[in-house]
């Protein structure tokens, strides 16, 4: 209970942070108005899905094994989330995305006190919510609104996505790939894409289906 | 003066009113603590509880002794000299520093009332200016307006800093803000909203040039300078008072407020009797601020209060061994301006019934000598 009630207050503190810059970005003209939108309704959407997922692994470890008494996010994720924890205590270069998202991800804990982990993760939830920016940026731009808001969910509902708000190299990764993916689409002309609703209703639910999965695993500790 | 007559009128009102729930409240207090009831207990227990607990005590030793820079009250550092120093004054006068204390206090607290009253009429109407003085008088730990503290004059500062800026009077809300930050550290935030509206006004849509009356706004971290040059004169180090208040009796630290907030809920758990009066009501009023400081986001409340709010609930929940939240957030004015324009009827209700039994609770407590402070 402690733990979370730490982790509201700082999310919370964050996202009234966050949203008072931009709301006076957006006060002085420096942001635009569906811009400002766009951002708040995407970060809603990547803070909901993170929140989601490891409230899903507690569930799972806690009814699986039992308790989780100590540091229960350590006991998340298994080996892969324990040494990424590590790396923001004392960051290394071993792996060369994972190592940058340690190091800067110590350089905000520092900023914070000391709270490394805070650190990482906020940096984590960054890349991931501008990853999805771009991205829905670029497909509003090509396919239209519906159409960027269903490809972004499939994005967060993906089977590795789990691992999008992990304080590893995996943000750092998705965040380059939707900058390449914008560029690389940036002469597409726009066109109206027909796709039928409910099969997307499937795709998604399948997508997040497995997701669940993965997320399982990961809390298990069978991956990683 | 015939012109300016009812807006006198409503001033009194305001200023009587926002008083009068006080003492009816301590009136109240006493009859349901004393057995039995009688006018000298009340005045005893008046005496007592409004000059005697907590930091009041410190205040009166500056007052009539100053700081000092060695023996046990050179502690006293850690409170800045604005409220003492005018008790010393007003004592000239009265011979009484506790008596100074008091009327200091709740006169600013009143005056305070009729400044909020006039910010929130800049946007809105009487109603909501009505309410806004109200839920600040009905504020849960608002008690503390009564005794030798320093809320009064913090409040009193702020609205007027806040109003002055509001007003483009950046020369007013500068020597204010100045004021504000001699009374308490939380002075400096209204930097924050000053510089956002000059800001606005620059590249907002009226472009105004910068005039040299706005660089009065630099008398607000000039008011904290001026506290920084005592702790020098004192004792050769500008920051001493951070020394002692991380010593006996604070404790204090600056810790993330995630880590603060499970250290509150870890001391609920372990001091079960103080959980109600000190540790569940600090978490609460965090969490319960921060709402509403995102309610005044989705309401496009201005932009200048929200950072101001923002602000000092952050900075205020950075300290690593707080016991005196409730008190502190009596001064985040931005709530009481943002909950004021409740345009539902029934939430209005609502949550001034809820602000009375909360104040009335919390102020029997105190006038019980529970561990408010």
């Amino acid at each position: 209970m402690s733990e979370l009630i730490g982790v509201l207050g700082s999310a919370g503190m964050l996202a009234l942070i966050g949203t008072l810059i931009l709301s006076f970005l957006r006060k002085i003209g420096a942001v635009k108005q569906d811009s400002f939108r766009a951002f708040i309704r995407i970060c809603l959407w990547t803070a909901f899905t993170g929140a989601g997922y490891v409230l899903f692994m507690l569930l799972c470890r806690k009814t699986i094994f039992g308790d989780l008494t100590g540091d229960a996010l350590r006991a998340l994720g298994g080996g892969y989330l324990r040494d990424a924890l590590d790396g923001l205590e004392t960051p290394g270069f071993a792996r060369p995305l994972t190592g940058l998202m340690s190091w800067a991800g110590h350089g905000i804990g520092k900023v914070v006190f000391g709270q490394y982990r805070l650190g990482g993760f906020l940096l984590s939830f960054l890349c991931t919510a501008s990853a999805c920016l771009i991205f829905y940026g670029r497909l509003k731009k090509i396919f239209g609104d519906q159409a960027a808001e269903d490809g972004c969910f499939l994005l967060l509902c993906d089977p590795c996505a789990v691992f999008f708000f992990f304080p590893c190299g995996v943000p750092l990764a998705l965040l380059i790939v939707c900058t390449v993916f914008s560029l690389a689409a940036c002469r597409a002309k726009a066109r109206t894409i027909r796709y039928s609703r409910s099969l997307y209703g499937w795709i998604q639910a399948l997508s997040a289906c497995l997701s669940a999965a993965m997320a399982c695993a990961v809390a298990l500790g069978r991956i990683g | 003066m015939k012109k300016n007559t009812p807006r006198l009128r409503t001033w009194i009102c305001l200023f009587v009113s926002s008083l009068g729930i006080h003492y009816l409240m301590l009136l109240l207090s006493s009859v349901l603590l004393l057995e039995p009831f009688s006018l000298s207990g009340l005045w005893e227990m008046t005496v007592r509880r409004l000059t005697e607990p907590g930091d009041a005590t410190r205040y009166l030793d500056i007052a009539v002794n100053g700081y000092v820079s060695s023996g046990e009250n050179a502690i006293n550092l850690v409170f800045f000299p604005l409220y003492p120093y005018l008790i010393r004054g007003v004592g000239w006068i009265t011979g009484n520093p506790a008596l100074s204390g008091v009327l200091i206090s709740q006169v600013c607290s009143g005056a305070a009332s009729v400044v909020l009253y006039e910010l929130i009429l800049l946007d809105a109407d009487q109603r909501s200016a009505w309410d806004g003085v109200l839920l600040m008088a009905l504020y849960p730990f608002s008690v503390f307006v009564l005794g030798v503290f320093s809320e009064g004059l913090f409040l009193l500062t702020t609205l007027l800093c806040l109003y002055g800026i509001r007003k483009r009077r950046f020369l007013w809300a500068g020597v204010a803000g100045f004021l504000s930050a001699l009374c308490r550290i939380q002075g400096m935030l209204l930097l924050l909203p000053a510089l956002c509206e000059l800001l606005l006004l620059r590249i907002g849509p009226e472009k105004r040039r910068f005039r040299p009356g706005d660089l009065a706004v630099l008398l607000i971290p000039a008011g904290f300078g001026i506290y920084l040059g005592i702790n020098y004169a004192l004792h050769g180090n500008c920051f001493q008072f951070l020394r002692y208040e991380a010593d006996a009796p604070w404790y204090q630290s600056t810790k993330w407020i995630g880590e603060n907030l499970r250290t509150q809920y870890g001391l609920a758990q372990q001091y079960p009797g103080l959980a109600e009066i000190i540790y569940w009501p600090q978490i609460a009023l965090y969490f319960l601020v921060l709402g509403i400081l995102f309610l005044g986001l989705y309401k496009k409340e201005r932009i200048s209060y929200l950072l101001y709010g923002g602000a000092y609930l952050g900075f205020c929940y950075l300290s690593g061994w707080m016991i005196s939240g409730g008190r502190y957030m009596l001064c985040c004015v931005p709530v009481y301006i943002i909950l004021s324009k409740t345009k539902d009827g029934t939430a209005r209700k609502l949550l001034l019934f809820a602000a009375a039994l909360l104040c009335f609770a919390y102020s029997l407590f105190y006038y019980r000598a529970h561990a408010i402070m």
